[in-house]
């Protein structure tokens, strides 16, 4: 809210004078190699997966560089162990933990250095199921937002993440195709056809909601994502698949500070970026920094379709004549594809009308052309 | 020149009284004339009158002189036309005959019971009181030099004699302060802010100057022969008249005791170029050495290593929390009613006490006595206009100024979705000056100040400052003067936010405080001086409540309890000055501090952290209950010796006490910053600092040099807990980290104050180091290891100059260049909630790349013939001449899953403005 009227007042004044560029300090990079545990220990019937991760570099574009040979133990109070394990590069993943809601956990995170690392005690906690998504329209484009309504002796404290995906149509739907070894322009094969692809995203944003300041347990019209106008991904069809998990108050104080200090900086008014650490510890070594925050909760889930056949996605596709002596130089690698093809009166082929490849071929746009089990 | 209101009675009173017996009053006279010579003119009026003039044309005084008169009897226009010189006249009617003389006067008659009045022969003198001492008698001149008597010869054989009086503008009546009087060099003193001085010295014979800013120098003879009064009208300085070289505080700063102290008045101000040339006194205190900020942005200054909360801003007296306007881009005092800005920054005077810094002392006008005069400016951001006169002729003025914006033309450029936002501020002055008698005034200063901001119909945000006070200054005897100050101050500031119909809120902040203060000031002789007093301050602060923004909202209430704190304090100076050479002011304030209730208030176990888990007991105070009272001594000493008359060195040692503190964790301080008093569990800030100064001037004191030392300590300063929440926290106390400072540096000025060239350079060399020392390990910022303050910029030069090419047109430039602030850079960076993130650790260990700035702007004034009915002069400049992209911050943000580190710079372009102006 305030934060928000800051950013306003910077932008009036930033739309006079001020102005905001790439800067890259060039840093020295002290804080690498540190364990990054993120994960939510799901006390239900769904799997639980815990990620571990290395810090990195300020410079370069490395991954994140994944921890592997790791044991991962979750720990009850009622002396229960499970163990967690690797199923993909620094994934650790238990199928079904059918934790107890009466009792307390630990986990227990054993590196291939020798470090052990323990976290604190966690409660799991039912998530209230998430009540509706909506979609609110202005000028600027469009948003999701989430309403939802917990019972009293329910958390206060809501964490959001979500998966998107959304279908995208060519322009053309063409039924042929250049095969480059025979030089040729031939039609397409029902599994060459590429007018229909999907496309993915996750949320990379820290998603937070309370309830605290209300008389009621409810969340009303959190805003999830905004999609700007002429945006691809209202074109055709959308799907968003929205997570809802249930924070304990450290845990949300845990993602706040994250998200101050990595999310919402840059107005007039910045808060002090500050250190994070989280509910986990190095129980062998007081020098080895370790950060994360593992919640335990149980996972309320909602997918929703949205169509909106007003969308504007505009594209620039026009359709160029390729005389047939010079298909070669359009077609190969793929710079022009066919669309169709002009016959001369005797109706032999005379030229091909061809378009540029994102104009054609879903793929291009870097689409999936697999269609998802729930579309 | 003498006071008008005395001239005919001394000057000419034999001439006045009889031109009155003899009905003669009938010659007067209607002329203008520019730039003539004084024999010129005498020689027109002869034409004129028909008189016959006596006078040596070699003794006249050669400067050229405009002056109009209008159906104006010749005795006030010969008046007025030896106003400030060496001559002086007699008329004798009943011949037609006109005598200028220089050291005699010609009696043309004997005055009717000139004996028998006695002392009190200034008939019709409304400056005289009833008491039987000899006023201003002038009695006679030699060459080119007034001379005053004081005193009557009967002195009853004391050795030493009190003058005392009041320096005032011989046109408008306003008190003049700052100007010093300066008798055979070695009795000095200055006029404080009502104009009033006094000084102890031998009886005898002397050399007498009265200089200052704006003013024309005076010089005279003066003969002391007991204790007396002698009231100085002086001349401003009008350009047109003859080379006059202004000289300010020509040999104040070597002689007064106080050091790290410096005062700016609004001529200066004014010529320093402005962001879009708005006059701000903010930003002009920023260019004094010692003086800083975190950034173009944020509301408020540093000195010397303080925060901001340190500062005591006193505008006539009332507090003020937040002295911005438009998110700290504009400070919110009028320039067209302020007087002038003082700050003290190493010595501060126990009459002051709170804060740990230092005190800024923004003091108005007082109004015109005379006339009704005003000024009136457009700029691209405000309007302002003021007016002041008398209400009563001579007794009551008044001044009142307003300004306002139209800085809705900036939210036209923002982009559409921005279109239905609106920023709007003002601010209203009024300020009332009444003259009881001759030793009592009234003074009523009153102040309001808002300012509102809405975004796009969502969220509002508005604040507000409203003070008033009144003033009851009494001289009780000629020695001892009081004054007795009664104020009401308040802040609030409100954000609301509508349109989310269950989120619906309002969240308010409020200050608001009662004080009153006594102060005495008690003159015994030359070598000691003493002044005290007493106040009291009442606080009541709301730190917040948090409340449904409209019908149909599930918000809570929530109030965080009002606190309330009342602090007294009692302080005694002494000012001793065993020889002209050396003296010492020795002051003692004890301040006493009581948290007061209805309050709850949390109790933890003592020696540990304080957190819900080491919570013992929860208090419920009633009503007036003292909870926990804080108090104790701060001593304000300092001294000073002089070589010679331009040469002096100073030492000081200062401690404060500060129980009111602002919540802020933000690194620039923003306008939503609450603040909070000290309770038995947030225990006051105390500060020490010593320094010793070294002063010298040079070219018959046109130009002053001085540097000075300083070295500080800041105890129990606030810190917080990575990522508290300070608004709405109804146990701050858990999330604060107490933090201990330290601060050492040296400030260089070289200020030229006379000529055509005018302006200071400063350098300053500063560092501020904090450590914290919270009890719970894991809270310690930097591991307990010694950090830079976020406004630790170590090297800073600035130079403020002004041309003045002629008297139509001045140039003015600005250019300061500092060390770019500290900044914590990340040192990693990590995968987290599907983004790139990056990862910080210790603060403050990097720094912004350096500011370099400079500004430039044009002064052109039109025509400056006195009697115009109006005066008016164009501004026109450059903010940011050079364009450079000076960084305000360095940040990292996770942006669709990579990081990118931006620079943001404020003010990134070449700012250009223009402002007119308009007197009447």
């Amino acid at each position: 809210m305030i934060k928000k009227l800051f950013f306003a007042a910077l932008l009036v004044v930033s739309t006079l004078v001020a102005c905001k560029e790439k800067f890259d300090p060039q840093l020295p990079s002290p804080g690498v190699g540190y364990l990054i545990v993120e994960g939510n220990l799901n006390p239900g019937n769904d799997s639980t997966v815990i990620r571990l991760t290395r810090s990195y570099s300020m410079q370069g574009r490395p991954l994140p560089l994944a921890e592997m040979n790791a044991t991962v133990i979750v720990e009850g109070t009622d002396g229960s162990t499970q163990p967690l394990l690797m199923t993909s590069a620094g994934f650790y993943t238990a199928r079904r933990l059918n934790l107890s809601f009466t009792q307390q956990y630990k986990v227990r995170i054993k590196t291939g250095d020798g470090k052990e690392y323990l976290s604190q005690l966690i409660t799991p906690l039912t998530t209230p199921s998430i009540d509706s998504i909506g979609l609110k329209r202005n000028e600027s484009g469009a948003s999701f937002y989430v309403n939802s309504k917990g019972t009293e002796n329910q958390s206060k404290y809501y964490r959001w993440d979500y998966d998107e995906t959304w279908e995208i149509n060519s322009y053309y739907n063409s039924l042929l195709i250049y095969q480059e070894n025979a030089n040729l322009v031939r039609d397409r094969l029902p599994a060459e056809m590429e007018f229909q692809c999907w496309k993915y995203d996750t949320s990379s944003t820290i998603l937070l909601g309370a309830s605290t300041a209300l008389s009621a347990n409810v969340i009303n019209e959190k805003t999830l994502l905004t999609i700007p106008k002429l945006d691809e991904r209202l074109a055709v069809r959308h799907s968003l698949m929205l997570r809802q998990y249930s924070l304990s108050k450290d845990a949300y104080n845990f993602y706040e500070l994250m998200k101050k200090n990595t999310e919402s900086l840059g107005t007039l008014f910045d808060p002090q970026p500050s250190e994070l650490r989280g509910n986990i510890s190095c129980i062998n070594d007081n020098n080895a920094i370790v950060i994360g925050y593992i919640t335990a909760s149980t996972v309320s889930s909602k997918r929703i379709f949205t169509t909106l056949p007003d969308w504007i996605y505009p594209q620039i596709c026009e359709l160029d004549t390729v005389p047939l002596d010079s298909i070669q130089d359009f077609f190969v690698g793929g710079g022009m594809i066919p669309v169709l093809t002009g016959y001369t009166p005797r109706g032999t082929v005379d030229y091909y009308l061809a378009s540029p490849g994102p104009c054609v071929e879903c793929t291009r746009r870097r689409g999936n052309l697999a269609r998802p089990n729930f579309w | 020149m003498l006071n008008k209101k005395i001239l005919p009675a001394l000057g000419s009173l034999l001439i006045i009284s009889q031109a009155a017996n003899t009905q003669e009053k009938g010659v007067t006279i209607t002329a203008k004339y520019d730039s003539l010579p004084r024999k010129e003119l005498l020689l027109q009026l002869e034409k004129k009158t028909g008189f016959f003039f006596y006078f040596d044309s070699g003794r006249l005084d050669t400067s050229k002189i405009s002056f109009q008169a209008n159906d104006e009897a010749l005795e006030i226009v010969l008046n007025k036309l030896m106003d400030g010189t060496a001559s002086t006249f007699a008329i004798d009617y009943p011949n037609k005959k006109v005598y200028i003389t220089q050291q005699i006067k010609i009696q043309t008659t004997l005055p009717r019971g000139f004996y028998a009045d006695g002392d009190n022969i200034a008939a019709g003198n409304t400056t005289a009181d009833s008491s039987k001492m000899l006023y201003n008698h002038r009695v006679s001149k030699t060459e080119q030099k007034l001379r005053f008597e004081v005193g009557s010869g009967n002195n009853g054989g004391k050795p030493v004699a009190l003058i005392q009086g009041i320096i005032r503008n011989g046109r408008t009546g306003e008190p003049m302060s700052n100007v010093s009087i300066l008798i055979d060099n070695r009795y000095s003193t200055t006029s404080n802010q009502y104009g009033e001085y006094s000084v102890s010295l031998p009886t005898g014979d002397y050399p007498l100057s009265v200089v200052g800013i704006g003013i024309r120098e005076l010089t005279a003879e003066i003969t002391v022969h007991s204790d007396g009064k002698l009231n100085i009208d002086v001349q401003q300085q009008v350009p047109t008249l003859r080379e006059v070289i202004v000289s300010a505080r020509k040999t104040s700063n070597i002689r007064s005791t106080s050091m790290g102290t410096a005062k700016l008045d609004i001529t200066s101000i004014k010529r320093i170029p402005a962001l879009f040339g708005e006059t701000d006194i903010l930003r002009a205190i920023t260019t004094l050495p010692g003086v800083k900020t975190v950034g173009e942005a944020s509301t408020g200054f540093n000195v010397r290593g303080g925060s901001t909360d340190q500062n005591l801003i006193l505008y006539n007296e009332g507090t003020i929390y937040n002295p911005s306007h438009f998110f700290g881009m504009f400070s919110a005092f009028n320039p067209e009613v302020v007087k002038d800005v003082e700050l003290f920054k190493g010595t501060i005077p126990a009459k002051y006490g709170g804060r740990l810094a230092s005190v800024l002392n923004v003091n108005n006008r007082e109004g015109n006595k005379k006339n009704i005069t005003g000024s009136a400016g457009i700029g691209a951001i405000t309007s302002r206009l003021q007016v002041e006169g008398p209400l009563d002729k001579n007794k009551t003025s008044f001044i009142a100024g307003g300004r306002t914006t139209y800085a809705n033309w900036l939210i036209g450029l923002l982009p559409a979705e921005y279109e239905k936002s609106r920023a709007s501020f003002y601010d209203i002055n009024l300020g009332i000056s009444h003259r009881i008698d001759s030793s009592n005034n009234l003074y009523f200063s009153g102040y309001l100040s808002n300012d509102k901001f809405s975004l796009n119909n969502d969220t509002t945000y508005k604040y507000t400052n409203r003070n008033f006070s009144l003033k009851w200054k009494r001289t009780l005897t000629k020695r001892l003067q009081g004054e007795l100050i009664a104020g009401y101050d308040h802040y609030e500031f409100e954000t609301a936010s509508l349109n989310n119909e269950t989120n619906a809120y309002s969240l308010a902040f409020r200050i608001r405080q009662m004080f009153t203060k006594l102060n005495f000031t008690y003159f015994k002789n030359a070598q000691h001086s003493f002044d005290f007093g007493i106040s009291s301050l009442l606080y009541k602060l709301d730190p917040g409540s948090y409340t449904p923004g409209k019908a149909g909202s599930l918000v809570v209430t929530d109030i965080v309890q009002t606190e309330q704190a009342l602090e007294n304090a009692a302080y005694f100076t002494h000012i001793y000055s065993p020889t002209p050479d050396l003296s010492f002011s020795t002051g003692l304030r004890y301040s006493l501090y009581s948290f007061l209730g209805p309050k709850q208030v949390n109790y933890y176990a003592p020696g540990e952290p304080k957190n819900e888990n080491t919570l013992t007991s929860t208090v419920d105070y009633k009503s007036g209950k003292f909870i926990k009272t804080y108090g104790g001594p701060e001593i304000r000493f300092s001294t000073r010796y002089a070589f010679n008359p331009t040469l002096s060195v100073k030492a000081g040692f200062n401690s404060q006490r500060q129980y009111i503190h602002m919540l802020s964790n933000t690194t620039a301080i923003s306008p939503t910053d609450i603040w909070k008093l000290s309770d038995p569990n947030v225990k006051p800030q105390r500060g020490e600092q010593v320094s010793v100064g070294l002063y010298k001037n040079l070219k018959s004191n046109t130009i002053e040099t001085s540097v000075e030392f300083y070295y500080k300590r800041i105890h129990d300063y606030l810190d917080y807990k990575p990522g508290a929440k300070l608004v709405l926290n109804h146990s701050i106390e858990t999330d604060v980290i107490s933090t201990e400072g330290k601060a050492y540096g040296a400030e260089l000025m070289i200020r030229k104050t006379v000529g055509k060239l005018t302006g200071w350079i400063s350098y300053t060399y500063s560092r501020v180091l904090l450590r914290s020392t919270a009890q719970d390990q894991q809270w310690q910022i930097n591991n307990g290891r010694e950090y830079p303050a976020n406004y630790d910029k170590p090297h800073d030069v600035t130079l403020t100059s002004s041309f003045r090419i002629n008297h139509r047109l001045g140039l003015s430039m600005n250019s300061t260049y500092s060390t770019g602030r500290p900044i914590t850079y990340p040192i990693g960076r990590f995968y987290y909630a599907g983004s790139a993130r990056v990862l910080y650790s210790d603060r403050n260990q990097h720094r912004i790349p350096d500011y370099f700035r400079m500004d430039l702007s044009v002064n052109i004034e039109g025509n400056h013939k006195v009697k115009k009915l109006t005066h008016n002069s164009w501004t026109v400049g450059c903010y940011n001449l050079l364009g450079r992209k000076n960084p305000y911050s360095v940040y990292f943000v996770s942006e669709d899953g990579s990081v990118n580190g931006y620079k943001l710079s404020v003010f990134g372009n070449i700012i250009p403005f223009i402002n007119y102006n308009i007197r009447f």
